[in-house]
């Protein structure tokens, strides 16, 4: 049994934009379209060095995986990364939302105010 | 399929990240996600792209890690990673310290600007090879005669003709001589224009170049009288003819025989501005030796040298010398490289605007220097701890030099565009005072030059705090902590040292030109230069060849002219003065009696009508102006200048004497007045020995109008033009300008150079005072200790502001006692440029030091005043 993996919170959002974007589109989770996900919904502005390392590191922990795909007119042909999230990702996720949770409870009044 | 190149974000950025970013698939994806967002940010500002892109590659480059590949191996990997390391480490220190990065950027970027806008005008006028094949190969053939003062003139075609005949070290000899002519307007070629031509034999064969279109003359081509063939550039082609290649067989003007055999290859144009070239036939017998009125070139032959053809051409003049002393005393021919007869005087001005700039570089070396030995002196602790812990000297010393490379690799692209602002305007100042200079670029070979340039400065600021980083004792720097070590002090005085005794080298120089420049705009000309307009008249066509047509034509053009309201006085010359006509023609004379000229008897030529030195306020001194009683019947008469009178005829009444003018005109002048003195040529030079004669006696078909006017010149122009153009509408009329302008141009390379130095002293002036600045606040810090116990002591804040004002003022006095001796020398290397002022001028001298000293007293004025302020007791709390 492989052990829990814990998600920073810039990982954490990435797999999510990931998520969103393949709910509407699957494959269509390129590089680009992660940042602009992150940047219209998390209202994240994103170095793009510090993105292309994260996905990396991802792709390393085993919670992404990519593949090839054509680019279209709009990127001068070139090849896009369309990402998924792995299992194990989608493992991680889901435990990072648990973990939240539990954390949350019982402080609503305290957050409210 | 790629996005088109309009599209495209930057280049260099682009470049960037395919060094960064693996080539592949794996690269391309990120690749093609910059492009995909920068297309997206340039549909709402091309600016904002731009921008964001270049932030996006420069934070790929920083903080981008990618995954060790599986093929690890290379024994390169760990060198090249330590490298990646210091430079992601050497950008995060930089961006941390935004004022000394942003200081240091700016004083590099404006140095490798300076320079490379320099560099590239120096690539396109001395370095950049003619347009030519094998154009090293090509020699100008210049004669002179030291004994009778001329330097410079040209050959005459019986000479000519010998070389030719004679020379072994030349391929192929050409000749030609140059002319203006008009052409007539017509409804298909538009209105009547001036052509420059050339009347020439052998020219493309000795350039290498053929006719675009169509063929080169052949023997047949030349006749005694009209040629039967011209050639045309593309230009006159273009214009004229639309680019039909029907012009093959056309006429230049209706009924003429001369028809058009060619056209040349766009962009050719020899020499100078031509457009039109007629094969010349050479005839000495018909032409005397003395008539030199040829220019020629050469082309050496291949493992020939200039000095090889010199050594054939002396040899040469030296038998005509022998054989035809009647025209060849003296004369000899110089054999010069085609571009260095092009450049001319602008090679001088332009080595030492070399040297210049690089001054200010090294001024802007050290100033950089002294920044980054104050920089360290903040990180002493941090790099000592890291040399606690292991780090190896020789790899501290590269981190600093690895931020010392990015600064000045940076800096290089700040200065690149400060070049190409810099080149411009520097285009713009030169006018046509520097000839080559319009095609400046920022090509290739400059782009490489300024990156050499920001390699070596990196490197040359950077080693001095390398060093000393890295070989300063480890438990000394930890126990001294932030205050500075001695050695490093005196190091960065002695950079500051350096500085002074530059700047004062550049403000020299610059004082010196800007004496000389002012001397020049003062010297008297001779005549009244202001509101006077001029405008050239080129006659051509059979009406013209009929004797005394050319001179009824200016006789009428000037009576028009008079005639208009606003125009005070009209009258016309040969060549204008001040170098205005772009020629200037010298004759030898004779006292009659001699049988040939002899040392030094020789004037300057022009033809004028009457009241050109009324128009001019050129001072009648004795006799009379030409008028109407002057004509082609009457006795031959000639005016003479003062220097003419005094040289030649000392002691004596000149008027009423005769001489011979010394060329196809055997008939002796009457001396019927004398005039003042007047530049005819250049500036700079004493007025020469003048003469002269009236068209009426010696007819001439292109002339230019002098008219002085009540006004400004230039309200005046139109009115004066459409008057001339009115005696006959086929006639152009051209080079309207108005004398202030001539002038201008006379100044033009002087006020180039002027304006140049003076930018390049006041950036060393500047850099120098931010050096003497830092040096100084450092002082302050480093003493502030010390200064506190004084003040607590009961010392005034007086003397401790002396404390810091006479250390600085020390520095200033070694600076100066190393620059004198160095600004005299070098004040040497344009002696010749100067005017009216010598190398050693000590008006300029004190100025300069008065100047230097002013600005290094308010450098130190502030931390001075910042000495006084320090709170005795925070001072001795901080220990």
């Amino acid at each position: 049994m492989a052990e829990p993996t814990y998600l920073g919170e810039f990982e954490l959002l990435v797999l999510l934009s990931v998520l969103r974007i393949a709910q509407e589109d699957a494959g269509a989770a390129s590089g680009a379209a992660i940042a602009r996900e992150l940047e219209e919904e998390a209202a994240r502005r994103v170095s793009r060095g510090a993105l292309y390392t994260t996905l990396d590191r991802l792709e390393g922990k085993g919670l992404l995986r990519w593949k090839i795909a054509a680019g279209g007119p709009e990127r001068g042909a070139l090849p896009r990364r369309a990402y998924t999230v792995t299992t194990r990702g989608m493992e991680a996720v889901r435990n990072s939302q648990r973990t939240l949770e539990r954390m949350w409870r019982g402080l609503d009044q305290v957050l409210k105010s | 399929m790629r996005a088109t190149a309009t599209s495209m974000p930057p280049r260099l950025a682009r470049w960037l990240l395919d060094r960064i970013v693996p080539r592949g698939p794996e690269g391309d994806t990120i690749r093609g996600d910059l492009l995909e967002e920068y297309a997206a940010r340039r549909a709402r500002s091309l600016a904002a792209a731009w921008c964001w892109y270049w932030l996006a590659t420069l934070s790929i480059l920083l903080r981008y890690r990618r995954r060790q590949s599986q093929s690890v191996g290379s024994s390169r990997q760990p060198l090249l990673a330590a490298v990646a390391q210091d430079v992601r480490y050497g950008a995060r220190t930089l961006i941390k310290a935004p004022a000394f990065t942003a200081v240091v950027l700016i004083t590099l970027g404006l140095g490798i600007g300076a320079n490379t806008a320099i560099f590239s005008a120096l690539d396109a006028v001395l370095l950049q090879p003619l347009p030519y094949p094998d154009p090293h190969r090509l020699v100008r053939l210049v004669s002179e005669n030291p004994t009778m003062g001329i330097s410079s003139s040209n050959v005459s075609a019986a000479d000519f003709l010998d070389w030719q005949r004679d020379t072994r070290a030349f391929e192929s000899l050409a000749a030609f001589s140059t002319f203006s002519t008009s052409i007539g307007a017509s409804a298909a070629q538009g209105g009547a224009e001036r052509i420059a031509g050339v009347f020439e034999t052998n020219l493309f064969t000795v350039l290498g170049i053929a006719p675009a279109i169509g063929r080169d003359f052949n023997g047949g081509d030349a006749h005694p009288g009209l040629a039967s063939a011209a050639i045309v550039s593309d230009g006159f082609w273009q214009r004229r003819f639309g680019g039909d290649p029907g012009i093959l067989g056309k006429t230049l003007r209706p009924g003429s025989p001369t028809a058009f055999v060619g056209v040349m290859p766009r962009g050719f144009a020899f020499p100078d501005d031509v457009e039109l070239w007629i094969p010349d036939l050479l005839n000495p017998a018909s032409d005397p030796r003395d008539n030199r009125d040829l220019e020629a070139v050469g082309r050496l032959r291949a493992g020939v040298s200039v000095r090889q053809a010199q050594a054939e051409l002396d040899a040469i003049s030296q038998r005509l010398d022998t054989a035809f002393p009647a025209s060849n005393r003296g004369w000899r021919v110089r054999v010069v490289p085609l571009t260095d007869y092009i450049v001319g005087d602008a090679r001088r001005t332009l080595l030492l605007l070399v040297g210049a700039v690089a001054l200010v570089m090294l001024v802007a070396c050290a100033n950089v220097a002294n920044l980054f030995l104050a920089h360290a002196a903040g990180r002493q602790r941090e790099i000592a701890v890291r040399a606690a812990i292991g780090a190896a000297r020789g790899r501290i010393a590269r981190q600093v030099l690895t931020e010392s490379l990015l600064l000045s690799l940076a800096a290089g692209g700040i200065g690149i565009l400060i070049g190409r602002a810099a080149l411009r305007l520097l285009i713009a100042i030169a006018g046509s005072g520097i000839p080559r200079l319009e095609h400046a670029t920022l090509d290739r070979t400059v782009l490489l030059f300024t990156l050499a340039v920001s390699i070596g400065t990196g490197l040359l600021f950077g080693l001095l705090p390398a060093l000393h980083l890295s070989r300063a004792g480890l438990l000394q720097m930890l126990r001294e902590g932030s205050r500075g070590a001695g050695t490093r002090s005196r190091t960065r005085q002695a950079l500051v040292v350096a500085e002074v005794a530059i700047a004062l080298v550049l403000l020299v120089s610059a004082g010196l030109l800007a004496r000389s420049f002012q001397g020049l705009q003062r010297v008297d000309v001779g005549f009244d230069p202001h509101q006077l307009l001029t405008m050239r008249v080129t006659l051509g066509g059979a009406k013209y060849r009929q004797r005394g047509a050319d001179v009824r034509y200016f006789q009428q053009a000037i009576e028009r002219v008079t005639a208009l309201p606003g125009v005070r006085s009209a009258a016309a010359v040969l060549s204008l003065p001040v170098g205005g006509g772009g020629f200037y023609l010298g004759r030898g004379f004779i006292r009659p009696g001699l049988s040939h000229p002899v040392e030094g008897y020789s004037a300057g030529f022009q033809i004028v009508t009457p009241g050109y030195f009324k128009t001019l306020g050129m001072p009648m001194l004795a006799g009379r102006d030409f008028d109407a009683r002057d004509t082609t019947a009457s006795p031959q008469v000639v005016v003479i200048n003062r220097t003419v009178a005094s040289r030649f005829f000392a002691g004596e009444n000149p008027i009423g004497q005769k001489v011979l003018v010394w060329k196809d005109e055997k008939t002796p002048r009457e001396i019927i007045g004398v005039v003042g003195d007047l530049k005819s040529n250049d500036l700079a030079a004493a007025a020469g020995a003048e003469m002269f004669v009236p068209d009426t006696q010696s007819e001439v078909d292109d002339m230019t109008l002098v008219v002085r006017t009540d006004g400004a010149p230039a309200a005046s122009a139109a009115a004066v033009k459409a008057a001339v153009e009115g005696v006959d509408r086929t006639q152009a009329v051209y080079d309207v300008k108005t004398f202030d302008s001539i002038m201008a141009k006379a100044l033009a390379q002087q006020r180039f150079s002027v304006m140049l130095f003076a930018a390049f002293a006041a950036l060393a002036l500047a850099l120098a005072a931010v050096g003497l600045y830092g040096v100084m606040t450092h002082v302050v810090n480093a003493r502030a200790h010390e200064m506190g116990v004084r003040l607590a002591l009961g010392a005034r804040p007086a003397s401790v502001r002396g404390l810091v004002v006479n250390q600085a003022l020390r520095l200033l006095a070694i600076g100066l006692a190393v620059g004198v001796p160095l600004s005299l020398a070098a004040a040497r290397l344009f002696g010749k440029l100067l005017y009216g002022v010598g190398p050693s001028d000590p008006l300029t001298l004190v100025a300069v030091v008065a100047t230097l000293a002013g600005v290094a007293w308010v450098s130190a004025w502030i931390p001075a005043l910042r000495a006084t302020r320090i709170d005795p007791a925070s001072a001795l709390r901080a220990e």
